[in-house]
């Protein structure tokens, strides 16, 4: 058989069955002879020839199913016993049934061979007992009028057609068999996928059933090469339709970007100048409405930051912000943004006190839970006209280090019915179109405060009755945080009263007085509210209107910290931040961000450029000084030294580096003097402290003065006694107190004292003569006056030039003139100004 | 039996085979021969 047969398993399969049927055919026989061995006692004839004619095909069928061997075997088998069969019935006519059933059972084969070894075994068989042993064998069925020859011709010509037509079944039965392997395998093969296997065209064209598969196989093929083609079309409309999407949506980013520098740059106008306004206004009914205008700015800020969350929200580029929090001051918060309104309406509003037991430390998004609660507190104050508000916290599950607590606000006000649960939480909805023009809103806080909360793993449950009042409750899940964590993260920010503002930078940027700061902004009226915000506190201004004036302005003196606006003209902030980085000493100048652009991809890109860190407009005057003070107090001492003049009356004294100091101050002696002064003043009785706490082993806090006096003095170039702390602070460092190093340390400080006074003799001896200008100052004083009557700001330029018209004596005077401008004093200034012009005719 | 099944696969060589069959194909045309029951004489017998 052929051995590249591809149905090799299929043809094993078929063999088998037939050996198996023709096998049983095969038995049947056998059991036939076993009847003739009982009535002929043929046993002999039964056991060597019947028996092996069923037990030789069987186990050479065993041996090799698919080999012609077996069907060759298997039909000498047949032959024997049908030949045994007819001998032992004398050649009766119903014996030679058997013969035509087995013939006919090899046509199973689909082989020829066999048949024809079956024909030629039988022909074999019956020559030899007719013409070997003529007498032995039954002739009784024949005709008398026969002869032998005439017996022959009959009986072999129909075991010839018998034969002939068998072949041809067999063969058209092989055909058959074969278009259905084919057809099978085939079809399989479709079903799996392979649409392309290829067929046999002589044997398809034998083949209904194979030709029927391969117009199937056509058709599946067209079928699929279209939906191939329209899933291209398709594909290529869907990213045509996903790039004009995604082109729509950077639009509306780049749009909210762009609102948001628009809207933001007026604002910051507004706020800034409107908190100014008010710590200069003397009119109450001017304090009024400037209050007014700073309320409702700020609350217009608000909506547009709404407007922003929700879009952020939206579009999935909202960032929830872990860290460490205090809980109660949280509580604290709300209590003092609430309790005025709330007092206002008549209604009681509830807060949680310490005394109740929840954790206060924990890791979370303190702003936004702040901004969900403050969103439910200031709706049920709106819609609340009597009785009480509820903001009750409860520990739920407490385990390891976490907490579940739930929040609720509960109220007595109108409450909402329960059909308009459903739209309670849409964006730009309110519950009753009246609700509007009763209450005011946008009616984007639930659904802000409701995507705040999703994202934090959490939603919103709402009871609510109408005209009884609702409750919004909510549960988040917390770390709970270390007191230390929170120690080192916490910021304390307390919205501050208007009009308390110059009290209040003055107290916060205390460490940030004289420090000399550039502001690179193109507004005009944001370089006023930002210079003058950082005047309250005492910094010293300098102001470049755009990159390129930056970058000339740090050519020609040295700056503390610069704050860079990121848009603007002839050069963006960004730029000039990496020009100003490329050079080596400006490596870590703090350089901090000041844009109306509020977006991450800014603030990324800010801090990519090199920027130090990032304030949003509009400017918040707390955030601002903090953190200013942030990234300033630790740059004081390694300020860089390139300035290219030096008073040059002032001769060094022992223990100053008067040069760096000097670079520093813009060469200000004066304002080093009074720094000095100061420093020198507040250190002093600190000194015997550093002796009494390491007397008494609080080494940590001994090293905390020391380091605190040296860095203070050490900013202004007091170098020996910086040296002496730094031995002092090494001895405190591996917990011992040598009274020697305090000694030399002490001494140092005496040092400085004396050079102090020498210096400020000095300065007072070398006096701007040359310069001394009656008539000017005159002049100068009467514009003063104008110009403070009617609350303008007088730029420090313009001071220092009035400066350099007076003589010695009057050198107090300016310096009197001066702390009252600086504190905002403008009727003291004014009177000063007036004593001054009446003395000097 | 299923010893039996075993051995009956195990495949003998060609020659082998051809050898048994041979022999087994003679032998069997043998015994037919020579043990045929029905003598001469019954079928003279019955023809007559």
């Amino acid at each position: 058989m052929k051995n590249n047969n591809p149905f090799e398993q299929r043809e094993l399969a078929y063999y088998q069955n037939s050996h198996n049927m023709l096998l049983i055919l095969a038995g049947l026989h056998v059991l036939v002879c076993a009847g003739f061995a009982i009535f002929m006692g043929t046993y002999l004839l039964f056991f060597l020839v019947a028996i092996p004619a069923w037990i030789i095909p069987w186990w050479v069928c065993q041996q090799y199913p698919r080999d012609l061997i077996s069907r060759l075997t298997m039909a000498v088998s047949f032959m024997f016993l049908t030949g045994l069969i007819i001998q032992q019935t004398r050649g009766d006519l119903e014996a030679h049934f058997s013969y035509f059933v087995m013939l006919s059972g090899l046509v199973v084969y689909c082989d020829w061979r066999p048949l024809i070894l079956a024909t030629t075994v039988i022909l074999i068989h019956h020559v030899s007992f007719i013409i070997l042993q003529p007498l032995n064998i039954g002739f009784y069925i024949f005709n008398d009028n026969r002869s032998l020859w005439g017996h022959f011709l009959v009986h072999g010509s129909v075991g010839v057609i018998q034969t002939s037509v068998l072949i041809y079944a067999s063969n058209i039965l092989r055909k058959l068999m074969y278009a259905s392997f084919i057809a099978s395998d085939t079809a399989l093969q479709i079903a799996e996928g392979h649409l392309d296997v290829e067929l046999d065209p002589e044997e398809v064209a034998h083949s209904e059933m194979l030709m029927a598969i391969q117009s199937m196989q056509f058709e599946l093929i067209t079928y699929r090469d279209n939906l191939n083609a329209l899933v291209v079309e398709r594909t290529k409309e869907l990213e045509e339709a996903k790039d004009i999407a995604e082109t729509a949506v950077r639009s509306k980013s780049n749009f909210l970007a762009n609102m948001s520098h628009e809207i933001r740059t007026p604002m910051n106008a507004i706020i800034g100048l409107s908190t100014l306004a008010l710590n200069k206004a003397t009119n109450t009914e001017i304090h009024d409405y400037l209050k007014k205008i700073a309320y409702s700015s700020e609350s217009l800020l608000g909506i547009l930051n709404d407007i922003l969350d929700l879009s952020k929200l939206e579009s999935g580029q909202f960032e929830i912000r872990y860290a460490p929090f205090n809980l109660y001051h949280l509580i604290e918060n709300l209590h003092n943004l609430f309790s005025e309104s709330a007092k206002s309406k008549g209604i009681h509003l509830r807060m949680p006190t310490q005394q109740e037991s929840f954790p206060y430390f924990l890791i979370g998004d303190e702003m936004r839970l702040q901004q969900v609660l403050a969103n439910l507190i200031g709706n049920s104050i709106k819609f609340t006209e009597q009785g009480h508000i509820e903001l009750q916290i409860i520990s739920i599950k407490q385990e390891n280090s976490q907490v579940t607590i739930n929040f609720c606000v509960e109220d007595t006000g109108i409450g909402i019915n329960a059909d308009d649960f459903s739209i309670l939480f849409k964006p730009f909805t309110q519950v009753d179109g009246s609700i509007n023009r009763r209450f005011g809103g946008t009616g984007l806080g639930l659904s802000i405060s409701q995507h705040l909360l999703y994202l934090m793993n959490s939603q919103f449950h709402v009871s609510s009755q109408q005209n009884q009042g609702s409750s919004f409750s909510f549960q988040l899940l917390f770390n709970i945080a270390s007191t230390n964590e929170i120690e080192n993260t916490l910021i304390n920010s307390t919205p501050h009263d208007f009009g308390q503002l110059s009290v209040e930078l003055n107290k916060m940027g205390s460490s940030l007085k004289n420090t000399h700061i550039l502001i690179v902004e193109d507004n005009k009226i944001n370089q006023q509210v930002i210079s003058e915000l950082l005047k309250l506190s005492g910094i010293i201004v300098s102001i470049a209107n755009h990159g390129e004036e930056a970058l000339d302005l740090l050519e020609q003196q040295t700056f503390d910290a610069i704050l860079m606006d990121v848009h603007m003209p002839i050069m963006d902030g960004l730029t000039a931040t990496q020009y100003i980085r490329k050079k080596p000493q400006y490596q870590t100048l703090p350089i901090i961000a000041l844009t109306a652009g509020v977006t991450e991809d800014e603030r990324e890109i800010a801090i990519k450029s090199g920027m130090t860190d990032f304030i949003g407009k509009p400017i918040n005057p707390e955030k601002l000084i903090s953190t200013l003070t942030r990234h300033c107090a630790q740059d004081l001492i390694t300020a860089p030294l390139n300035a290219n003049t030096i008073t040059s009356h002032i001769t060094e004294v022992p223990g100053i580096s008067l040069k760096n100091s000097l670079v520093m101050l813009n060469n200000n002696i004066e304002l080093y003097l009074q720094l000095l002064n100061e420093a020198l003043t507040h250190c002093k009785p600190r000194l015997e402290e550093i002796k009494l706490k390491a007397e008494q082993g609080n080494y940590t806090e001994s090293y905390k003065i020391i380091h605190y006096i040296k860095g203070a003095l050490g900013n202004l170039g007091a170098y020996q006694l910086f040296q002496a702390g730094n031995q002092l602070e090494q001895d405190l460092k591996s917990e011992h107190f040598n009274p020697v190093t305090f000694t030399e340390f002490q001494q140092a400080f005496q040092q400085l004292e004396a050079s102090f006074i020498l210096l400020k003799q000095q300065v007072d001896e070398a006096s701007p003569s040359e310069t001394e200008n009656p008539e000017l100052s005159q002049q100068l004083a009467q514009e003063f006056i104008l110009m403070l009557e009617q609350d303008e700001y007088i730029s420090s330029t313009r001071l220092k030039a009035f400066k350099e018209t007076l003589n010695n004596e009057q050198f107090g005077f300016f310096k009197e003139l001066e702390a009252q401008l600086q504190q905002l004093n403008y009727q003291e200034a004014i009177a000063l100004m007036k004593t001054f012009i009446s003395s000097s005719h | 039996m299923k010893k039996i099944l075993e051995l009956s696969k195990r495949q003998l060589s060609k020659r082998s085979l051809v050898l048994i069959l041979s022999l087994w194909v003679m032998g069997t045309a043998y015994a037919m021969w020579a043990l045929n029951p029905i003598s001469a004489t019954d079928v003279m017998k019955h023809h007559h």
